[in-house]
């Protein structure tokens, strides 16, 4: 229901066949992927993700500003939404 | 995400950022990032995350490696949202704040019909975004 409303789904093909970026057109990346065996064994670690009715598991880890948070002490008060994110 | 939290906060909501690892690191565009060495690298970019992007939001940060991400599905973008019983509500490969509002906004008056919560982010009028219909 909600993953057809990604925002990558509403960007109609444009410029070079729906790419949009030259930057997206790393030959060399491609190839390494491809060949991989390393990158194609994370694919296989996939069936570990928690689909959702499942339990999630425990998070327990430190924050940038010094505390620590662990979803447990959550349980049963308040929902949370956990992102995952970086810089690049 | 900032602005979800906020309007959330107040109906039993929390938002957490989990750092995890840098997947352009060393890419075009991105050459002064390399990957983490230590935890305390990984910290230090943590935390330069959240002073660039001015978060409120509490920053977590994954061990060095990556033992959580990994369960979760080693994507970047990842985004689960956990109800009060600790069980996967919705769960999306990429972090869209419109269709988080319309689950949270569901979530939340499910457990309260008396305070209904309407969807109020629309990303398709943020200036400088492609304006497309489906």
């Amino acid at each position: 229901m909600a993953v057809e409303r990604n925002h990558y789904q509403r960007i109609p093909p444009g410029p070079l066949f729906g790419l949009w970026s030259w930057r997206y057109l790393d030959l060399l990346k491609m190839i390494r992927l491809r060949l991989n065996p390393r990158i194609h064994g994370f694919y296989t670690k996939f069936p570990t993700i928690p689909p959702p009715g499942s339990k999630f598991p425990e998070v327990d880890l430190e924050t940038v500003d010094g505390g620590r948070i662990n979803t447990k002490a959550l349980q049963g008060r308040r929902h949370f939404v956990l992102l995952t994110g970086a810089l690049t | 995400m900032e602005e979800l939290a906020r309007k959330y906060k107040d109906r039993g909501v929390e938002v957490f950022l989990m750092y995890v690892r840098e997947p352009h690191a060393k890419e075009r565009g991105f050459r002064q990032y390399r990957k983490h060495e230590s935890y305390d690298h990984k910290m230090e970019y943590a935390k330069l995350l959240v002073k660039k992007h001015s978060l409120v939001i509490p920053c977590l940060v994954d061990s060095l490696d990556e033992k959580l991400h990994q369960i979760l599905g080693n994507l970047p973008n990842l985004v689960y949202v956990v109800d009060k019983k600790g069980e996967v509500f919705y769960k999306n490969t990429w972090t869209d704040a419109d269709a988080i509002d319309e689950i949270l906004a569901e979530l939340v008056t499910a457990e309260d019909p008396s305070r209904p919560v309407q969807k109020t982010m629309d990303s398709r009028h943020v200036p400088g975004r492609i304006p497309v219909e489906v």
